[in-house]
């Protein structure tokens, strides 16, 4: 029969090996996200402070990187500028679009799944290859998008070569991926419970009540969700720009990273690159705060409101 | 029946030990080739894709049989420059193993020169007598520097203008000429040709004469037809120039065929890859491009030739590519790559020449099989005339790429008609430029 000090010991030497296989299962993670994730994130914010092509030996410049970018250099602000203006359009438009779509999914109809299917399968194609399809449907003379236009009446611009239609033309663009969020909203729109809708109904709430008082409140914490990748997601565009326009025409698509990549992988000004690195971190960063120090006021969540009760 | 192997934790580490050090030796770049004292490796790097992929290459085997005691390696990195190459090849550098040979942008040459990366290659020319007088001269001056030779040619690539014969001579218009010191065939003509192959249905132009184009290449033989220029010496350039009369005045002329006269169609008649299109359909009398725009023509239903630029107040001009294949100052293998270097331009070139399409690095290897290729457009001599004659040095500055950035998104205003005056994009691309010329000056004339 075991004793107290035999158990205890037992215990000691479980709870030890569970330990180590818990440290043994996350090292692979762990090697990975320290090696090349949290070193190169340092290793950038040491390098912001020197001036280095990979060439020659990197030479201390201070602070002299962050002054240009923010006081002498007009193409980080001007990139920032217009790259803030793409994700104001394009967020919303993402999620009205994948609400709407995972609203319309979320009915009974025939054929249900194939039509889940053919909505989300834009958004498991390769960025390069979508970016070479859209350069396509842009296109001014052969183009889809303005053959369709010319049915009605309408003689579409240059898309890619217009300083007005180009930022527009990468909005219509983004939508194309709409139905990775449909798929998480109609995960959403499933968990909510048929019950409050019953109940609803037989309140005598119509379709609009019922969207607004029971399907928007329970899902707000996907769109908050969604609205959180959205910013990270529509702040790093890049593929897109760099194969449909290099930024052109007069930088009118110059988005933030394209202008890192350049100075990065074109000027080799590795120093600058990860100066306009740290600052867009920061940015997004500090968007991301404020979107959640905002969620109290419109995000719901039923588990906190059954610990309130 | 089974032996029992007993090994202490003492000799499998040892050996574990042993083990790693040999693998690891054997991963060392260069130490493999200098063990096999009789056989070194010699690597080269291209950025060959469609439809160069694997022309290299098979130009380049016979080497090892040529030059017994190298072994060719050859990678590329499809794409170009800007596809991953550099990226590549900058940190091959930066990790002390780069190729033996490469490719670069000639507008790099300069910082590789700064930072002191190249082998000198002049000893070698010298001690083998190598005749550089068959490639273009300023191409070989723009590898120069100090009285060393940094680079050989990799392949020189002129732009021709490219036109439906059948429709000039339809048009009754004059031909561009393919003689290069010819008299005639100025801008003035040009323009007159223009004229004539424009043709418009009310508001609508259903046949354009030229195109116009935001290629930095194009452009800046426009400036130099005027008599412009972008620097004021391109090899110790002190100062942009481009807002001077003469570049202001071929940039105004240049868009004005658009905006002004309608000859070329506007972005939004023009489809992204639309020029190609409209030639291919009788609705484009010609426009720019280099030998890789060969094989698009070869089953044309009209008759398709080159022809020079035209001729105006600052003479003819072209631009040549010519970007250089170097070797690094830390390659163990000098004399191989030196070997490579001949061989490429020597008893390869055919094969890159006649199954790559390319244009060739010697002159005498494009008199031999580049002109004398019987197959669409006519007029080949046009190119290698051009390498012979118009050659323009790139401003050899370090950073000639970030300043051909910034002059590229001023020339779009004017190129998208959000800007008509010349003058105004030309005083903005030296204000701008300027203080980025002073940091890309590295030598002093």
């Amino acid at each position: 029969m075991l004793n107290f000090l035999q158990i205890s010991r037992f215990r000691v030497s479980y709870q030890r090996g569970e330990v180590v296989l818990a440290w043994a299962m996350v090292s692979p993670w762990l090697a990975g996200f320290l090696l090349l994730t949290a070193f190169p994130m340092v290793a950038s914010l040491v390098i912001s402070f020197f001036e280095w092509n990979l060439l020659s030996p990197p030479e201390f410049v201070g602070l002299a990187h962050y002054h240009k970018l923010f006081f002498s250099d007009p193409l980080p602000m001007h990139s920032l500028r217009i790259t803030v203006i793409f994700s104001l359009a394009s967020i919303p438009l993402n999620i009205v679009f994948g609400l709407a779509i995972a609203m319309l999914l979320n009915t009974n109809i025939r054929g249900l799944a194939v039509f889940r299917t053919i909505y989300y399968l834009p958004a498991i194609l390769s960025g390069v290859a979508v970016a070479i399809l859209w350069q396509w449907i842009f296109s001014s003379d052969f183009g889809l998008l303005n053959t369709a236009l010319r049915i009605f009446g309408i003689e579409g611009p240059a898309w890619l070569g217009s300083k007005v239609w180009v930022l527009p033309a990468f909005v219509i663009m983004r939508l194309w991926s709409v139905g990775g969020g449909m798929v998480i909203y109609l995960a959403g729109l499933q968990a909510i419970p048929t019950d409050l809708y019953e109940a609803a109904e037989i309140d005598g709430a119509n379709w609009w009540q019922r969207i607004f008082r029971i399907t928007l409140p329970m899902l707000s914490p996907t769109i908050f969700f969604q609205l959180i990748t959205g910013v990270i997601f529509s702040m790093q565009i890049f593929t897109e720009t760099f194969i449909m326009t290099d930024g052109g025409p007069a930088n009118a698509s110059l988005f933030y990273l394209l202008y890192l990549y350049r100075q990065a992988f074109q000027n080799f000004k590795m120093g600058y690159a990860s100066a306009l690195a740290w600052v867009f971190f920061v940015a997004v960063l500090l968007l991301t705060l404020i979107l959640f120090a905002t969620a109290r006021f419109w995000v719901y969540y039923e588990a906190e409101s059954a610990e309130d009760n | 029946m089974t032996r029992k192997l007993n090994m202490s934790r003492r000799d499998f580490l040892r050996i574990s030990g042993i083990g790693s050090l040999a693998a690891g030796t054997t991963m060392i770049p260069g130490l493999g080739a200098v063990m096999a004292q009789d056989d070194q490796e010699v690597t080269i790097m291209f950025w060959d894709g469609p439809p160069l992929i694997g022309i290299r290459e098979k130009a380049l085997a016979p080497f090892d049989d040529a030059y017994p005691g190298c072994t060719l390696n050859f990678t590329s990195v499809p794409g170009g420059p800007n596809s991953g190459y550099n990226d590549k090849l900058f940190t091959s550098l930066a990790a002390g193993i780069p190729p033996d040979v490469f490719i670069i942008e000639i507008g790099l040459l300069p910082q590789f020169l700064a930072d002191d990366l190249l082998l000198d290659l002049k000893s070698y020319v010298d001690a083998d007598n190598y005749d550089l007088s068959n490639f273009p001269e300023l191409a070989i001056e723009a590898y120069t520097h100090e009285g060393g030779i940094y680079g050989m040619p990799d392949n020189v690539a002129s732009i021709a203008i490219f036109y439906n014969q059948d429709m000039f001579e339809e048009a009754g218009a004059m031909l561009p000429t393919a003689q290069w010191d010819d008299e005639g065939w100025t801008v003035d003509d040009f323009f007159s040709s223009c004229e004539k192959l424009t043709k418009r249905e009310g508001n609508r132009t259903t046949q354009y004469a030229c195109d116009v184009t935001g290629w930095d290449k194009v452009w800046q033989t426009w400036v130099r037809i005027f008599g412009g220029q972008l620097v004021d010496d391109p090899f110790y350039p002190t100062e942009c120039t481009l807002n001077e009369p003469g570049a202001v005045e071929g940039l105004q002329f240049y868009a004005d065929l658009r905006w002004e006269h309608g000859f070329a169609p506007r972005p939004e008649a023009l489809a992204e890859m639309g020029t190609g299109a409209l030639m291919q359909t009788g609705r484009l009398g010609m426009f720019y491009s280099g030998s890789w725009a060969f094989p698009n023509y070869r089953e044309s239903d009209f008759s398709i030739a080159l022809g020079h630029y035209p001729s105006g107040p600052g003479g003819r001009a072209n631009y040549v590519y010519y970007y250089p294949l170097v070797v690094p100052k830390t390659t163990q293998v000098p004399e191989c790559a030196w070997n490579l270097l001949k061989f490429f331009n020597g008893p390869a070139m055919e094969t890159i020449i006649r199954e790559g399409g390319l244009q060739g690095t010697s002159f005498a290897e494009q008199e031999k099989w580049f002109v004398t290729d019987p197959l669409p457009p006519a007029n080949k001599h046009v190119m290698l005339d051009a390498a012979r004659h118009f050659v323009a040095p790139d401003p050899v500055l370090t950073n000639f790429g970030e300043i051909t950035q910034i002059m590229q998104a001023q020339i779009d205003l004017l190129m998208i008609g959000e800007e008509r005056d010349a003058k105004v994009v030309c005083d903005e691309i030296v204000r701008q430029v300027n203080p980025l010329i002073k940091e890309g000056q590295w030598r002093t004339g």
